[in-house]
């Protein structure tokens, strides 16, 4: 297998809160290849988004650290890099895209000049051949009078618009990794399966690689070609999008498979009790994390984390489950 | 707990503490979170004792402060007089100690002007709104168009010098900020679902003012009160200063830098002593009113400016 | 140490293009210029006329403060010396006599027209003194804001970006020392420190551009710095707020994944949106400077508006009293009024809500 573009290891996140130093993603692995889209799932605070933020060297100063681990990109580590070396990879070789496309783009610089941006910085274009870039951008990612549009300001336009061109922005520079934390949540699903579709044309044409960060296991399903399942702060599941939602190995896997709605609705709706931990509660579960949860804990679940292992049945197939019982639970997965 | 459907946390997901449960009184858990600050407690430490010794003058200065010795004019700091004295021989610390009872006197008194002819306006306003509204904004308005020394040196001009008349124009000049900030604090209170509760279960109108609005309107109210007491300091200052405020024989700071202003040719040092207990009173002010701030919860925002 | 009501930003605007239409919205239908322009012209005549009625209230209270001199107002102006003939002109002079709506009208159509009455001490017209003095206080209030704006943008943004560090509680330490400095205070421990016997800074009065222009920067450079320094401290503190609330926005952190430069970063993104807000922290700022006149230019020894306001007050020159007040309080309403346009001007969406219609 060719090597990843991107390898995450042993990704330690830390928090202050309460006083003291608490981690809210933990020894965290993952690999990114290219031409591929990864699903990062999870629930809120499972510490999702904070990963691809940690990559980009984009956490909230003060509050928030990396405490160990390392983000190999072509050869650097991200996370070791200095500022200004990171900014020159940040736009250029690997971008992303946030969640609510009204508040990260600028709202008072018009539209276009924000896409022309990074192509200003990197690669050095004057401001005449960077509008032109940027206009070209702005159609190429379904912009109807990509020039008119290009003169507005972002409150101009409408959600699923703005979105368009928060990724016309982070493509601009022809990055090969694209983070995408949550880019449709703030969307009408409508305009969801649209921007869905754009990326994945995007990606099919170009050489992109996309980490899809989402709470929501549908839209992933139908984007992703694989997909990493996380929960308080660790991976618990990895594998392909087919296999795991065919059949997942892990108990929170197929609890979130079950409680995502269908359009044929059953009469009982499902969903996980109880919530997921905090920092501070954290301090007190020297086990597996899911398991106050879980539906098919044991007590030798509570007394150690479990490793992230391959499954012994995997079948050739590349998959890590983070469960002591994974291999004699018989789950049950959904059609995609 | 459904998973779609969810909305997400926002990109920092941190996860949130598990609070504690305690029902502790308002007034308790503001009094404990600015305890919990140094600077408020420093802060606090130096007005209190600001306050402490203008009260005490009598006892802790050593000297009489208007006993003149014609020749120990302009002596040198020594131990009898540790900050030297002035042109008529008197000692400055005594002199500094009892201007401290009528810089801080003047200050509470303008403060207390300012809020008087300020809150009840603004309560009025808020409430009421209509053409009342109309009318006392526009005029608030009007004073507000004035630089604040400038319209403070006016009236105290027209109603003639001395220390009343000047803390009188310094809480007129002030108290269009009260009227603003009341008026602003009744208008969010008044369309607050619990007012609208009380309403509707009968409670009469002066009860809801007294009982609900007026209790949630205190905490910026009392932030700008100490943030006013500072400026109405510097404003007394700048009249006595002047010449406007307190009158000879008196003397607060404001007039002792008046006086060792006029004697500059011949002694640098009297200059300096007012000056720096004015704004080393006026920095605690200011540092208490922020702790204020923040053991209340208010964002840089809430209180009008001065 | 507050701060008045902050411009509400970013994420409350509605966008004027409704949610759920997607990329494929029609182009929407341009407004003609005329309809533009005939908007903006009501806005700005809206402006006017409301700050014209505020105008008009501050002349009353002007005027009013003939209202408080307490005893007979001619005896009392006259002063103590006065003989029963000084005191007749006085009442005279002023038109005490005439009703008060008469004096008002009498008074008010003359301001309007430039006249401002007659000093009594002076005899001379109290239009034409202040007109004499204006430059020197309006170099005076400039070098004040220059000092201010640059204080103030260049520490409050280091604070707000560096917020919770060392840089940020050592500005603020410093920032609330300025406000807590009483400005004469500060001018003269300039002149004894720093002016005294020294031949760069002289240490009292103002030169005027004819003498040159190095001799009139020098004049006000200790005097702008007295002044300038309470409202740095102020400003500071507000641009250091405004810049705090701006830097954990989502489009700053989005503007850093584009790997822009630091600065572009500050410029661009930070310091644009926050535009709006420190030029309207100034334009308070510059309200109280005008008071500030007073005191420095007492200090410095400046023939200015508030040297002659103070003088005034010390005469108990009524008409003198009037008129520095009324101008005073015109340049605050001018001031606030250009403050009210810009920020207008500078936010696109208040610019297309003035327009109305869509692009």
């Amino acid at each position: 297998m060719p090597e990843p573009l991107l390898e995450v290891r042993d990704l330690t996140v830390e928090v202050r809160a309460g006083g003291a130093w608490r981690p809210v993603v933990e020894d965290l692995s993952l690999d990114i290849h290219r031409h591929e889209i990864l699903g990062l799932v999870g629930e809120s605070g499972s510490g999702k988004s904070v990963t691809a933020l940690a990559v980009m060297g984009l956490l909230p100063e003060g509050r928030v650290r990396v405490a160990r681990g390392e983000a190999r990109f072509a050869g650097r580590d991200l996370l070791a890099l200095p500022a200004r070396r990171l900014n020159a990879v940040r736009g250029a070789e690997i971008a992303m895209v946030f969640q609510d496309p009204l508040t990260s783009l600028n709202p008072l610089l018009r539209v276009g000049s924000q896409v022309a941006e990074p192509l200003r910085r990197h690669r050095g274009l004057s401001r005449r051949a960077a509008a032109a870039e940027a206009t070209r951008w702005l159609e190429r990612v379904g912009l109807p009078e990509p020039e008119r549009l290009g003169r507005c300001y972002p409150f101009e336009l409408s959600g699923g618009m703005r979105q368009r061109v928060a990724i016309a922005t982070a493509l601009a520079c022809g990055p090969q990794l694209l983070l995408a934390d949550e880019p449709t949540t703030a969307l009408d699903v409508t305009v969801q399966s649209e921007i869905l579709r754009l990326l994945g044309e995007l990606q099919a044409e170009g050489d992109l690689s996309i980490v899809f960060v989402s709470h929501d296991l549908a839209v992933v399903a139908e984007l992703c070609d694989r997909v990493a399942v996380m929960y308080a702060g660790q991976v618990v599941e990895q594998a392909p999008a087919d296999d795991l939602f065919a059949r997942p190995r892990s108990p929170y896997a197929e609890g979130l498979l079950r409680a995502m709605p269908r359009l044929v609705k059953t009469p009982d709706s499902y969903w996980i009790e109880g919530r997921p931990p905090t920092a501070v509660d954290l301090a007190r579960l020297p086990g597996c994390r899911f398991a106050p949860r879980c539906d098919h804990a044991v007590p030798a679940c509570a007394e150690a984390v479990p490793p992230l292992v391959a499954p012994a049945d995997r079948d050739g197939v590349d998959r890590a489950v983070r469960c002591i019982r994974a291999d004699e639970l018989r789950l049950e997965g959904v059609d995609r | 707990m459904t998973l779609t459907g969810v909305p997400a946390d926002g990109p920092a997901e941190i996860p949130s503490l598990s609070s504690g449960d305690r029902a502790v009184g308002p007034l308790r858990r503001v009094a404990s979170e600015l305890w919990r600050r140094r600077l408020a407690r420093v802060s606090g430490a130096v007005l209190l004792m600001m306050i402490v010794i203008a009260v005490l003058a009598p006892l802790v200065a050593p000297d009489d402060p208007e006993a003149q010795d014609l020749g120990d004019s302009l002596a040198s700091p020594s131990w009898a007089h540790p900050l030297a004295t002035d042109q008529l021989g008197r000692d400055i610390l005594s002199r500094l100690i009892f201007g401290a009872r009528l810089s801080l006197g003047a200050a509470a008194i303008a403060v207390a002007v300012a809020t008087l002819l300020g809150v009840l306006p603004g309560l009025v306003a808020g409430y009421l709104g209509g053409w009342v509204e109309a009318v006392v904004m526009r005029i608030t308005d009007a004073l507000m168009s004035f630089p604040p020394l400038i319209l403070a040196l006016a009236i105290t001009g027209v109603l003639g010098p001395g220390l009343g008349n000047a803390m009188t124009a310094v809480g007129v000049v002030f108290a269009p900020r009260f009227v603003r900030l009341t008026r602003a604090s009744v208008i969010d209170i008044r369309e607050a679902d619990f007012v609208h509760a009380a309403r509707s279960i009968g409670v009469a109108e002066r009860a809801i003012l007294g009982r609900h609005v007026l209790p949630n309107a205190l905490g910026p109210l009392v932030v700008q009160v100490t943030v006013t007491a500072g400026f109405a300091m510097l404003a007394e200052a700048s009249l006595s200063f002047l010449g406007l405020g307190v009158q000879p024989p008196e003397a607060s700071w404001g007039s002792m830098i008046g006086e060792a202003a006029r004697l500059i040719s011949r002694t640098k040092l009297l200059v300096i002593w007012p000056g720096l207990a004015i704004t080393v009173t006026v920095l605690a002010l200011g540092f208490l009113g922020d702790s204020l701030r923040q053991a209340l919860g208010l964002e840089q925002g809430s209180g009008d400016d001065a | 140490m507050t701060l008045h009501e902050t411009e509400p930003d970013v994420a409350t605007v509605v966008p004027l293009v409704p949610e759920g239409s997607d990329g494929a919205a029609a182009p929407a239908r341009p407004v003609s210029r005329a309809a533009a322009a005939r908007r903006v012209g009501s806005f700005v005549v809206l402006r006017l006329a409301a700050a014209a009625l505020v105008l008009v209230l501050v002349s009353m209270i002007v005027f009013g403060l003939v209202l408080l001199i307490p005893g007979d107002p001619a005896v009392t102006l006259s002063g103590e010396l006065a003989s029963e003939d000084t005191i007749a002109a006085t009442r005279e002079r002023l038109g005490l006599d005439d009703p008060l709506a008469e004096q008002y009208l009498d008074w008010a159509s003359g301001a309007v027209r430039g006249d401002l009455g007659t000093s009594l001490r002076s005899g001379t017209s109290v239009a034409d003194a202040l007109d004499a003095r204006l430059p020197a206080t309006l170099s005076l209030a400039a070098g004040g804001l220059v000092v201010t704006v640059v204080l103030s943008v260049g520490l409050g943004t280091l604070a707000g970006m560096r917020r919770g560090t060392w840089v940020d509680r050592v500005v603020t330490g410093i920032s609330s020392m300025g406000i807590a400095m009483p400005p004469f205070w500060v001018a003269l421990l300039l002149i004894v420190f720093v002016a005294d016997g020294s031949s760069w800074f002289p240490s009292t009065r103002y030169t005027p551009t004819t003498a040159g222009l190095g001799p009139w920067f020098r004049s006000l450079v200790l005097p702008s710095i007295a002044l300038g320094l309470a409202t740095a401290g102020e400003a500071t503190r507000q641009v250091r707020g405004a810049v705090a609330g701006v830097v954990d926005r989502d489009y700053v952190r989005a503007a850093r994944a584009k790997g822009l430069r630091g600065t572009t970063v500050v410029g661009r993104h930070v310091l644009l949106n926050t535009a709006t807000t420190i030029v309207t922290v100034l334009g308070l700022q510059a309200t109280i400077l005008l008071g500030g006149t007073v005191l420095v230019e007492q200090v410095f020894n400046f023939q200015g508006i508030g040297s002659y306001a103070f003088r005034a007050v010390q005469d108990r020159d009524l008409p003198a009293i009037q008129g520095v007040v009324l101008l005073l309080a015109v340049c605050v309403l001018l001031v606030n009024l250009v403050v009210d346009l810009t920020t207008v001007v500078l936010d696109p969406r208040r610019r297309a809500a003035l327009v109305g219609g869509r692009r």
